[in-house]
């Protein structure tokens, strides 16, 4: 167990942005019509032959136009390394994105239950403040597909499945010995899940 | 993996699904379908079987009669076969990621329906060829497939179609047999 992240992971700055963040998007969404989504996201690649796992919560806003949907995402998660999630927490990320969701098809049971497939698209930028005091800022490019179950058309369970492409890390905690390139950029998987209403 | 390959190839040829079909109603088969799906499977490489995962997109048009042809894109990583590691880091267990498509054609083999075709559960075969290119550190990998499978799955059918289908393909490769399992939603209008 890391005995200086943990405790950051749960610090009340970190809820309390995150439930004022959800409330701002709340009050946003009724203003103009939006949706909302809460859930957790999940990003996994790998770096200098390590696993490298980043698990947390996300907040959506989106704003819908016929079947296209415009997005910003915040996420606030755990950066970790090695097989072990809870004992490789090694930082905190947060990260902020924007971009398009297209529902492409959609499959309607009676107006109560519709099934529809999104493919999206997203620019972001992570900031990763490590347990070392070293930070990396660096832009992520994602692009995938959601699955939404929408109940009532009122409220719905998305899934985001998303490739998502971003630089290595420079900090020396990220990688051992000499570190990878800054340009080199790596592939990874995403999944962001959560109900939206 | 060839006679089973070649027993598969058989089927597909030579059943006629229309007399399989246990609902007197025809299927339609002029679905323009769309599909997306996660996909685990095993490459042979450099003498090594390798893990691949997946996310891919799909489309399947009409061709003649029950035949469709389909095209696939997947977005693979790939990497050593270590089933503990994959168990408990998925993804990131991979080194390595690239691309990978398939083209082919699908004919439905078995079905069953109900309810005016509100569901029905099928069995396709398809067949096809393709490739995949891999950037890898250790040098630039591209591979060419030729696949031999089945899909089974159920769909619901109202004016548009929804399916969720299960893919199961067997993969010949240079260096020897790889597979695919895949988990897929398709829509169709």
């Amino acid at each position: 167990m890391h005995p200086v992240i943990v405790p950051r992971l749960g610090s009340v700055r970190c809820v309390r942005t995150l439930v004022r963040s959800l409330l701002v998007l709340v009050f946003l969404a009724r203003a103009v019509s939006a949706d909302v989504g809460a859930g957790l996201v999940a990003q996994a690649t790998r770096y200098d032959d390590r696993p490298n796992r980043n698990i947390g919560a996300a907040v959506e806003l989106s704003i819908d136009r016929a079947r296209w949907q415009y997005l910003a995402e915040l996420a606030i998660a755990g950066a970790s390394f090695g097989p072990d999630f809870a004992d490789g927490v090694a930082g905190t990320m947060y990260r902020g994105g924007v971009g398009v969701r297209h529902i492409a098809r959609r499959f309607s049971v009676q107006d109560r239950l519709d099934f529809e497939l999104g493919f999206e698209a997203l620019v972001a930028l992570q900031d990763i403040e490590w347990s070392s005091g070293e930070r990396d800022v660096r832009p992520e490019l994602d692009a995938g597909f959601s699955w939404n179950f929408v109940f009532f058309r009122k409220i719905a369970y998305r899934t985001s499945i998303r490739a998502f492409f971003t630089p290595s890390p420079s900090s020396t905690i990220a990688c051992r010995g000499s570190c990878p390139k800054r340009d080199e950029i790596t592939s990874g998987y995403m999944i962001v899940t959560g109900l939206v209403w | 993996m060839i006679r089973a390959l070649l027993v598969l190839v058989a089927l597909a040829t030579s059943a006629r699904a229309e007399r399989m079909m246990v609902a007197d109603d025809a299927p339609r088969t002029t679905w323009n379908r769309l599909g997306t799906r996660i996909g685990f499977g095993s490459v042979p490489v450099d003498d090594a079987p390798m893990t691949t995962m997946s996310i891919a997109v799909s489309i399947d048009r009409p061709l003649l009669g029950t035949w469709r042809v389909l095209g696939e894109y997947e977005h693979v990583w790939i990497g050593p076969r270590d089933l503990e590691a994959h168990a408990m880091t998925g993804v990131a267990s991979l080194a390595d990621s690239g691309h990978r498509v398939h083209v082919g054609l699908r004919r439905r083999l078995v079905e069953k329906s109900w309810g005016q075709r509100n569901l029905a559960v099928f069995v396709d075969g398809e067949a096809g060829g393709g490739a995949m290119l891999v950037d890898r550190e250790s040098g630039a990998l591209a591979l060419p497939h030729a696949f031999l499978g089945v899909r089974a799955g159920f769909a619901l059918e109202q004016r548009q179609l929804w399916d969720y289908e299960i893919v199961l393909r067997g993969l010949a490769l240079p260096e020897g047999a790889g597979a695919l399992f895949g988990i897929g939603l398709v829509w169709g209008e």
